[in-house]
């Protein structure tokens, strides 16, 4: 379930922005939410942080890992900034958490949760998102088309396909493996 | 919405947080340690007042600052953290190991060379 109180946290700060397209500039947007992005070297696990102190908001990313992971990141780090007042994070592991239970899930997974949300509808906008795969969506099967589609939005495909469902524009097609018609 | 004013709304609030540990810090380093309830009768305040003045909630009041300051026998220069820095940092809301900090410190840290981050 996507929080409607999220995404209209996200579209404020696209529109703070001017962003009108794809990819989304997710560093510039994080100044303009009020964090300096620092780069460098974290232990493998770590993704990045975002770390709150008096003299300013810093959001770490990992420069190991891969551009669309780093550009997520820093998706996600924005979202605890705009989100979650007075504490400080540090983001081990994205995407498992989407799959768990929002219900079920400790008030720690949740804040989580609800940054991922935030990434997710900061870095792929309903709107371009809807733009870019026609209302009708595509084929998440459709492997090269996912890639580029990913591509244009600097995501992972993982990233991609979880919007895409989230948004309900992934066509699901398995039946016919041989016959990709669309 | 001016994200100037958000930043100091994240900024405020530490101060405080950090006036109260210091004085939670100083009461109980008293010999012998002062109470809450001793420190708040003196200052004709309720146990809560103290309470909330020592995690941040209530931003503290010039006057009662003084109370407690001539309370604990130290000035209230020792309450007063030195300058807004990084020791007002917020508290992680997870556990995070020495080595990670370690290297979260590294990447926060102010880069000596040119600004590296430049682009989308």
């Amino acid at each position: 379930m996507l929080d409607p109180r999220i995404t209209a946290a996200a579209e404020r700060l696209l529109t703070l922005g001017k962003v009108q397209r794809e990819p989304v500039p997710v560093r510039q947007l994080a100044k303009l939410a009020g964090a300096l992005v620092r780069r460098g070297t974290l232990p493998e696990d770590l993704s990045g942080f975002l770390l709150r102190q008096a003299d300013g908001t810093i959001i770490g990313v990992n420069t190991d890992h891969s551009e669309t992971r780093q550009r997520f990141t820093i998706a996600h780090e924005i979202g605890h900034l705009v989100l979650h007042p007075q504490q400080s994070y540090v983001d081990r592991r994205f995407f498992p958490i989407h799959f768990r239970d929002q219900r079920s899930s400790r008030a720690e997974d949740l804040v989580e949760i609800q940054a991922n949300q935030f990434a997710a509808d900061l870095l792929m906008p309903k709107r371009l998102l809807e733009a870019a795969v026609g209302r009708k969506g595509i084929d998440i099967e459709d492997q090269p088309e996912v890639e580029r589609v990913a591509q244009r939005f600097g995501v992972s495909t993982q990233a991609l396909t979880y919007r895409l469902i989230n948004l309900q524009l992934a066509r699901s097609t398995t039946p016919p493996k041989k016959s990709s018609k669309r | 919405m001016s994200y100037d004013a958000d930043v100091d709304e994240q900024v405020v609030p530490a101060v405080y947080r950090q006036i109260g540990k210091r004085i939670q810090q100083l009461r109980s380093l008293r010999v012998p340690p002062v109470s809450q309830t001793s420190l708040a009768a003196a200052l004709n305040l309720s146990r809560a007042s103290i309470t909330n003045i020592e995690n941040g909630r209530h931003r503290i009041q010039v006057h009662v600052l003084y109370g407690i300051a001539a309370e604990l026998g130290v000035t209230i220069r020792d309450l007063l953290p030195e300058s807004l820095d990084r020791a007002a940092q917020y508290p992680f809301a997870q556990h995070v190991t020495q080595n990670e900090r370690a290297a979260i410190e590294r990447v926060a840290a102010p880069k000596k060379k040119g600004v590296r981050n430049a682009g989308s």
